[in-house]
């Protein structure tokens, strides 16, 4: 039998499922602090590329510059250059990403709570649901898998 | 005034009953326009250049979400870059690398903003975007429209890059893509004054948009677009390049008049959709279509007066 409070908490769940929860439900499995450094080390990983992108196509147009002067650039305070530069753009992608993922966790944790809510009461209403199939009774909580 | 509320009403309900349809066939048509437009300005690649191809792209574009759209874009720009020469290819993979890299990873649904600037670029109303994207988007769309404008001038790069090739003749010195395309960035003031205003604009226009004052949105618009003004004719005036004053007068006045209408229009897109949905329990399958509960708007209301008084 089609019982209309079913449908209803089941069709609010399969609608946070279609829209936010794409992309919020796979929040939930993790602490705030784990998903945020992942995603902070995934975002070092892609401003590196860039800078990486970047600094190829620097070196690539001024080519001719460094062939001509292969022996007299000083080397040394060519690398701490880029590296200071380098360190500065990572710093601030480290700065963006931590912010940005710490509040997109804080974002979705009330509809994870409410999704996990309408959850808890769906499986309740099928227990109950059971139990007066059952007729009353009480069975033991290993017989039904939720 | 109230006829224009009760008319958004019924667009805004309108929309949510029929968002299923509308919003691929929309999506579509935004699709089919931006992948034509892109390739009329470059076109380098005739494969490409293909009314039934974009029209298959752009039918696939309307079931997937936007951010596949940018991407197929990067795919166009690459190709017509790598048909003028590899080198120049290569560049403009890094361009679109970079910009993944640095700002798409982040949010995704604003990339398509660097492919519209260089088409917005050739309609000449490129000078009405940093209001929009003040207003519409905010501070985060700055880094798009930068890289919009950096696609502009590479665009143009192009164009003269490929006449220079066209008119070299065999056994002279081969004219190096990549640095001849760089070269125009390095040296091009008025690109740099382009993105320092379109910085201001956005962020000036974003700020007094969200402040609580009354009217606050339209102090924005009207600000942001004197803003526009007087830093293009300052930095004209500064850093000696010249501005063409009237495209960025009508520009800045259309994107005013733009705002207001999108202002005015904003209510309507965030609307509540009717969702169609698919489950199953033990026992059943569901097919449910959720309909979301709305105002009636003033027209649609249907009054029936009932006397008391009998007629004899």
């Amino acid at each position: 039998m089609v019982r209309e409070e079913n449908v209803k908490l089941m069709s609010k769940i399969a609608i946070y499922e279609k829209r936010e929860g794409k992309q919020e439900i796979a929040l939930s499995g993790y602490y705030k602090s784990d998903y945020v450094r992942m995603n902070v080390l995934k975002t070092v990983v892609f401003a590196t590329i860039a800078f990486l992108a970047v600094a190829a196509v620097v070196a690539f147009y001024k080519l001719d510059y460094i062939l001509a002067n292969i022996f007299k650039i000083d080397y040394k305070s060519l690398g701490l250059g880029i590296l200071l530069i380098y360190a500065v753009w990572v710093l601030i992608y480290w700065l963006i990403a931590r912010i940005l993922y710490a509040w997109r966790y804080e974002k979705a944790r009330p509809n994870i709570i409410e999704y996990n809510h309408n959850l808890k009461k769906l499986q309740e209403v099928s227990e109950r649901e059971i139990l007066k199939a059952m007729k009353g009774v009480v069975i033991n909580d290993d017989f039904i898998d939720f | 005034m109230t006829t224009l509320l009760t008319f958004r009403n019924n667009i805004k309900s309108f929309l949510g009953n029929y968002d299923f349809v509308i919003t691929p066939i929309a999506k579509g048509i935004f699709s089919f326009l931006v992948l034509w437009m892109l390739n009329k300005q470059m076109g380098y690649f005739s494969a490409l250049d293909n009314g039934v191809l974009l029209l298959g792209i752009a039918f696939v574009c309307a079931f997937l979400p936007v951010e596949m759209l940018a991407g197929i874009c990067s795919v166009i720009v690459v190709l017509h870059s790598i048909k003028v020469s590899i080198d120049v290819g290569l560049l403009a993979l890094v361009l679109v690398l970079v910009f993944y890299c640095a700002y798409m990873r982040f949010a995704p649904k604003t990339g398509i903003i660097m492919f519209l600037i260089p088409i917005l670029y050739s309609m000449k109303l490129v000078y009405a975007v940093p209001i929009l994207l003040g207003f519409i988007v905010g501070p985060t769309a700055i880094i798009p429209a930068i890289f919009g404008v950096v696609l502009y001038y590479f665009q143009v790069g192009l164009v003269d890059l490929s006449n220079v090739l066209a008119t070299t003749v065999d056994g002279e010195e081969a004219v190096q893509g990549y640095q001849y395309i760089i070269n125009l960035f390095v040296d091009n003031k008025f690109m740099l004054l382009t993105f320092v205003v379109f910085a201001c604009v956005i962020l000036v226009t974003y700020i007094i948009y969200r402040l609580s004052f009354n009217n606050s949105w339209l102090v924005a618009f009207i600000v942001g677009g004197v803003l526009n003004i007087v830093l293009f004719l300052v930095g004209s005036v500064t850093l000696l390049v010249d501005v063409e004053l009237s495209s960025v007068l009508i520009g800045t006045i259309v994107g005013i008049l733009l705002a207001v209408v999108l202002q005015f229009c904003k209510g309507i897109v965030d609307y509540q959709r009717t969702e169609l949905l698919q489950f199953e329990d033990d026992d059943y399958y569901y097919y449910v279509k959720a309909v979301p509960k709305l105002s009636v708007s003033e027209s649609n209301k249907n009054i029936k007066h009932i006397n008391s008084k009998t007629h004899n």
